[in-house]
């Protein structure tokens, strides 16, 4: 499954990319992977509005024709999908 | 969602503003003293509303530093508390070193007890993550990376990047910009000003001999620039910097607030260096009046408002004989420069 990720905002306000297919992560990454496309988006918890320079990280994908974006901050991750958002975050360029 | 519901009863509000407890920018009407109150929801304002006669110091500004240890997770391991002696780790020591720094300006130059005016210790969480390019205030800590190693070093050994992120505190306390387009601009603004300001003033420099840039020292030589921005030459940072300097290039809103903080930033540099015609106020006076206007400043400020309290400021200072006569004229100048008026 080919998937869009970048990574804006924190306190350089830089934005990074990172096109890649699902199948090519490794096989740990790649199971999360398919974890996270079942995540309903309407169920992330808000991030707090008072933190400032928070990474804003979108992860977007196609399944069954659907197009889904996920947003997350680095405040409202869910635990289990942590390791994840951190190996896209240090392979986007 | 926000909620509309008046928490606060009025007499208490009355005995809040007499006893003079509360900022200058939240005694001047019921909105925005709801607005605190309803962003804060801490256990001082719990305290406050129960036993409103004084107000309880929610710390003594005491400095705790914190490992990560390369996770995501806070407070855990405590390396350093406050009157402690160093450590092994270098950016635990530079850490405690320069949240004493930051504090010390708010208290010593600008009046201010810690974040809240109220005493509120300081906490510091390093080593966050791995290779984790970036700082935050979460809105209670700061969080610190230790960079990827090639384009970005450990966040802890910039000065202006932890004044940055203090400042984010001082600016939840006071004027509490949300992170909408202008006013989460102007709150990235005030960052960036103090987080310079506070570089400045523990380097001995003055408007004309300082660098004006924002995160010089945790970018390494893989970073395609000098600096994350420019304050004296926005845009100038890196390869293809976005930022613009003047409103007639303002960029359209993409939910950045840093992508054209380097207007107002540019208009603080040149009221405190000057420009071709007229003197600056210098880095020290143009800091204390950037102050004075955050404390006027509301939730939803934009650049207009800022310059409207920066002048007003300006102007007040100077009757009270604090700023050069000129002060006025030359915030006017600076804001005519960079297009906001």
């Amino acid at each position: 499954m080919k998937f869009n990720f970048s990574v804006t905002g924190g306190i350089a306000g830089l934005t990074r990319t990172l096109n890649d297919d699902a199948d090519a992560l490794p096989p740990s990454y790649a199971k999360l992977f398919t974890l996270i496309t079942k995540v309903d988006s309407n169920a992330i918890k808000p991030r707090n509005p008072l933190a400032r320079d928070m990474f804003v990280y979108k992860l977007s994908f196609d399944t069954d024709g659907k197009h889904t974006q996920l947003v997350f901050s680095d405040d409202n991750i869910p635990s289990q999908f942590e390791p994840l958002i951190s190996y896209l975050r240090q392979k986007a360029v | 969602m926000s909620c509309k519901c008046n928490i606060i009863p009025k007499y208490v509000k009355d005995i809040l503003v007499v006893d003079g407890f509360l900022d200058n920018q939240i005694m001047t009407g019921s909105l925005e003293i709801d607005k605190f109150f309803r962003l804060q929801k801490t256990q001082r304002s719990l305290k406050l509303i129960s036993g409103f006669a004084t107000a309880p110091a929610t710390g003594t500004a005491a400095r705790t530093i914190c490992n990560c240890k390369n996770t995501k997770t806070f407070h855990k391991h405590v390396v350093i508390k406050e009157g402690g002696p160093n450590v092994a780790d270098p950016d635990a020591n530079l850490a405690y070193e320069y949240a004493g720094v930051v504090r010390d300006y708010y208290k010593n130059v600008l009046g201010r007890n810690s974040l809240d005016n109220n005493g509120l210790n300081l906490e510091f969480n390093i080593h966050y993550d791995k290779a984790y390019d970036n700082a935050f205030w979460n809105g209670e800590v700061m969080v610190f990376g230790d960079g990827d190693g090639h384009m970005f070093d450990h966040f802890v050994k910039g000065l202006d990047v932890i004044g940055h992120e203090l400042t984010h505190g001082v600016v939840q306390y006071t004027a509490g910009l949300t992170d909408d387009e202008f006013p989460g601009t102007l709150n990235e603004h005030v960052a960036d000003v103090f987080g310079t300001v506070i570089k400045q003033y523990h380097k001995g420099q003055n408007a004309q001999t300082a660098d004006w840039l924002i995160g010089d020292e945790i970018v390494l030589p893989a970073f395609p620039g000098k600096a994350l921005r420019s304050m004296k030459a926005p845009g100038t940072a890196f390869n293809n910097d976005p930022q613009p300097d003047n409103m007639a290039n303002y960029k359209p809103w993409n939910g950045d607030p840093h992508l054209n903080n380097g207007i107002p930033n540019r208009a603080f540099y040149l009221v405190a260096a000057g420009g071709a015609a007229i003197h600056g106020l210098d880095t020290p006076l143009a800091g204390k009046l950037w102050y004075q206007a955050l404390l006027i400043l509301k939730p939803n400020s934009n650049f207009k408002d800022l310059y409207n309290a920066v002048h007003q400021k300006a102007t007040d200072m100077a009757t009270a004989s604090v700023l050069p006569a000129n002060a006025a004229a030359v915030v006017d100048n600076a804001f005519k420069t960079v297009g906001i008026i």
